[in-house]
């Protein structure tokens, strides 16, 4: 581990503290950029705690950037909610400590029972990891597999499943996933997105002041608010809300009525081209610009922008994602930059590789008891409850939650928590007793991303791309288990692991790289269980031999093996200019030593690797021909339906909600304690002065907001950033967490009372979460906070 | 969007917060340190750093120092302050000025 000491000054004065502090390298699990950080821990033993944070100089991706929400990762460890003992519900719903024994043994005859009788179908995985830590996750997945369970719902599904339909359809897998090279872009155009305050890509903030400072490079902002970014950007167009198809049908016809498509790039590399151009030519141009409420001179700056750029990158978010249209408008963002051939070159769009990939490939399946799409193997959350409240043979009846928290993230609570309660078992592994645990039959206590050995698949970066193993920083808070020992010690009370003799042969195999391979291979085709838990074989046996804590790593020989076999001088490329010309010539060109070499690189780099460097996309693309499949004939039908009538506000309805806004001291549910978020504790509705005027609410008041599930008293805070009619509640908050007297409390508005988990998208099922329709009415003078009031009865 | 140093700093200038800015934002003046608002990417590490919690974000500050916002800005683009990245002395007269809370026309450019 590395450790160097260094002598802090407090704040309280100008002398040196008396404590040294020991610096650890790790990364920030806030949001999926995961900056490289560097964690001072004070105290020793069980007494250690992280109590300071900073950037990273050594991580090859980050550089030593650090946001501001980074401040906070001592209060996701350090806070009174940690579980520290397995928990069991009693009748009244309250939960009893029990042993780590008792409960793997008490559920693993629950769900074998249940297995036996309806297989693994009736069971369904919810998570599998969050924003920072995805090594558990595999092992959960692993063993749940082992058991013939394959539905997967997690936050990847009720976000960006659309999307990766689309890659599916235009690239030729719903693997093949875009990233983007900011860095030397000339126009970046940001939809949906406020990545000044939310990132999405690598050093957001200091690419934005790069964006601005240099006058040939411009920035536009397309979004109803006026955000942090558009507060910097060449050009802000702030349309109506929801009606970013209209924009993006209208600016692609426009772009092709004045010539601006790359029809020598479209000649080489597309196919379909025709249909789309068919398509776009009955667009009513005009009319859409009127239905988004944007001005002509805007709409020809914009037109003038895209077509004046060298190289463009669209940089999208949940904004319009989780908005109305939401695939159409990711097929119609996609459309912008490959019909201008924005594709495959410095400052614009690419496939990135992957070492192991996020997410698989599933196209044209369907989940068996609701004939809901499973699009990357995933099912969108919007389903779970469609899933468990069904007469279907093949209904859910066990939830297994890891590392995610339904109850507050999933919309329509009501429904989410009427499911969880028809269920035969839930089982809940965290850190924290979440809204979610309060609900299990069972609470497993996982150590927190810290005290375990973590890595995020989140690796999107091109050319270069970079994995990051990270160390466990503190131990793990007595009670708590990291997950590969909880999912073995449930796999073998179900009878699941391989024999003791068949690892201990594998662990003597381990000591040499080179025989290893092929004992294991032996191993799985003698033994059944070998392959289906190989997960967690190789963490038992192959990971006893890697360094820093990092046996949880051990999973990833595979996919470094795969990768060193199928694209070698990638992984060579990466790998020399890691070595910094050292060892080059040592460096193995191909084959099983190459493969060893990656995986022992990548574990052993404590802020990051370097993995892969490749420059053309077209080698990721899966189709035959290499080539972009443009047409996809359901989209454009969809983009021919489009109704102007439909864009205005509903009169029923007369405010449009974004809910789960990032603002600047929000970022992750798992942030329960509310002292992060000092400046906004009770996670006000923003909200134009004018509307709040016209309601006869004061700034700093409250309002009820009204949605078709459920009435809500919420603070109010008044900003001219918003858009008349559009109303936002931030992301992360809602939590109950205990007071210093262990009474709980909710802290801010739980927003997803609101949300309508009807309201979905046609083909991802992904909620409509930034467009949700409410009234807005001022609160009585004695109304509590952020509690909901019912308005309608569950929906079965 | 920015962190500002407010004027606690006059006549002190600790310069911990340097050591730790990952964008090398500060710039230094004869008697204060500046954050040049084009540079500074708001990542918070720099607040705890201060002795005397001279830095605040611009969202925090109270009212009595709103005005530093622009200052900061101005002193910034000054020829004479230049980045400093590596903690030196605080003056010699910081111990005295620390808890004064008259220290503006102090400001020495």
């Amino acid at each position: 581990m590395d450790a160097s000491t260094d002598t802090p000054t407090t704040a309280a004065s100008a002398t040196p503290s008396a404590t040294p502090l020991t610096w650890h390298k790790s990364a920030c699990n806030l949001c999926y950029i995961n900056c490289g950080v560097e964690l001072g821990v004070s105290g020793d033993g069980a007494g250690q705690r992280i109590v300071k944070v900073r950037g990273d100089a050594d991580n090859p991706r980050s550089q030593g950037y650090l946001c501001n929400k980074a401040q906070a990762i001592p209060s996701y460890v350090h806070h009174r909610d940690r579980l520290t003992t397995p928990l069991r519900r009693r009748a009244d719903g309250s939960h009893e400590p029990i042993s780590w024994d008792i409960a793997i043994r008490e559920i693993a005859e629950r769900l074998g029972t249940v297995v036996a009788a309806h297989g693994g179908k009736a069971v369904a995985a919810f998570g599998g990891g969050g924003q920072g830590n995805h090594a558990g996750g595999s092992y959960a997945f692993g063993l749940l597999r082992a058991l013939g369970s394959r539905t997967i719902f997690n936050a990847l599904s009720q976000e960006k499943t659309g999307d990766f339909w689309l890659n599916g359809h235009l690239f030729g897998s719903q693997m093949c996933h875009t990233g983007e090279d900011i860095h030397h872009c000339d126009l970046l155009l940001v939809l949906g997105a406020n990545p000044r305050l939310a990132h999405g890509f690598t050093n957001a903030r200091d690419q934005l002041n790069g964006l601005r400072k240099d006058p040939q490079r411009k920035l536009v902002v397309v979004d109803p608010r006026r955000t942090e970014t558009a507060d910097a950007a060449d050009l802000h167009i702030a349309l109506r809300p929801g009606t970013d198809a209209f924009l993006l049908g209208a600016l692609l016809a426009e772009l092709m009525r004045r010539n601006a498509f790359d029809e020598v790039f479209l000649a080489a590399h597309a196919v379909g081209v025709d249909q789309v151009k068919s398509a776009l030519a009955a667009v009513p141009v005009a009319e859409w610009l009127a239905a988004a409420d944007v001005g002509s001179d805007a709409f020809a700056q914009l037109v003038q922008m895209v077509i004046d750029a060298k190289a463009m990158v669209v940089r999208v978010e949940l904004g319009i994602q989780q908005g109305l249209n939401s695939t159409l408008n990711s097929y119609l963002e996609k459309l912008l930059y490959l019909m201008t051939g924005h594709f495959s070159r410095p400052g614009t769009h690419g496939l990135h590789s992957w070492l192991a990939p996020l997410w698989g490939n599933t196209p044209g399946a369907r989940h068996f008891a609701t004939q809901a799409e499973v699009i990357c193997g995933l099912l969108s959350p919007n389903v779970f409850p469609d899933a468990v409240l069904s007469d279907h043979p093949d209904r859910l009846r066990v939830l297994w939650v890891d590392s995610a928290n339904p109850v507050n993230t999933a919309a329509d609570t009501a429904r989410v928590l009427q499911a969880m309660a028809t269920l035969d078992l839930m089982v809940v592994v965290d850190v924290a007793y979440t809204e979610t645990a309060a609900q299990a039959d069972y609470v497993l206590p996982a150590a927190s991303t810290y005290e375990k050995c973590e890595f995020t698949l989140f690796n999107f970066e091109l050319p270069t791309n970079y994995f990051h193993v990270r160390a466990p920083v503190l131990p793990p808070l007595p009670g708590t288990l990291p997950e590969p020992e909880i999912y073995g010690r449930l796999a073998r009370a179900m009878g699941l692991m391989p024999d003791d003799a068949v690892l201990d042969a594998l662990r003597a195999a381990a000591r040499d790289p080179e025989r290893f391979g092929a004992a294991f291979a032996e191993a799985a085709a003698a033994d059944k269980n070998v392959g289906k838990l190989g997960g967690q074989v190789l963490y038992e046996t192959l990971g006893r031999s890697l360094p820093d804590g990092t046996a949880a790593a051990a999973p990833l020989w595979q996919a470094c093996h795969r990768l060193a076999r199928t694209r070698p001088q990638a992984v060579r490329q990466a790998l020399l200019a890691g070595a910094d010309g050292a060892g080059a010539e040592s460096l193995p060109e191909e084959g099983t030593a190459l493969g060893e070499w990656l995986f022992r690189t990548v574990v052993g780099a404590r802020s990051g690797a370097a993995f892969s460097v490749h420059t053309a996309s077209w080698d990721f693309i899966e189709h035959a021909d290499h080539k972009l499949h443009l047409a996809v004939p359901p989209m454009l039908d969809w983009l021919l339906a489009l109704d102007p009538k439909s864009a205005g506000p509903d009169p029923d309805w007369p405010f449009v909600l974004s809910a789960g806004q990032r603002r600047l001291n929000n970022a992750n549910q798992i942030l329960r304690d509310p002292g992060t978020r000092a400046s906004d504790p009770d996670g006000a509705l923003y909200i134009h002065p004018d509307d709040l005027a016209a309601l006869g609410v004061a700034d700093r008041g409250a309002v009820v907001v009204e949605t078709i599930r459920a009435r809500m008293v919420v603070r109010v805070k008044a900003t001219d950033s918003m858009r008349r009619g559009h109303v936002a509640l931030p992301h992360g908050y809602g939590q109950r967490h205990p007071a210093a007297d262990g009474t709980r409390q909710v802290v801010g508005p739980p927003i997803n009372w609101l949300t309508d988990g009807a309201a979905r998208d046609r083909v991802a099922d992904t909620p409509h979460h930034k467009h949700v329709p409410v009234r807005l009415h001022a609160a009585p003078a004695d109304a509590v906070l952020n509690t909901v009031l019912p308005v309608a009865e569950v929906a079965p | 969007m920015t962190h500002v140093v407010t004027e606690a700093c006059i006549q002190c200038r600790y310069t911990e917060c340097v050591d730790v800015c990952s964008v090398d934002c500060f710039r230094q003046g004869p008697n204060f340190l500046t954050i040049d608002p084009d540079e500074c990417i708001d990542c918070a590490v720099c607040i705890p750093e201060c002795p005397i919690n001279a830095i605040v974000t611009e969202e925090d500050l109270p009212a009595d120092q709103q005005h530093m916002t622009a200052l900061n800005a101005e002193l910034a683009r000054l020829p004479g302050w230049r980045p400093i990245t590596k903690r030196t002395d605080p003056l010699p007269q910081a111990d005295a000025w620390k808890d004064r809370t008259d220290k503006l026309p102090h400001l020495l450019r």
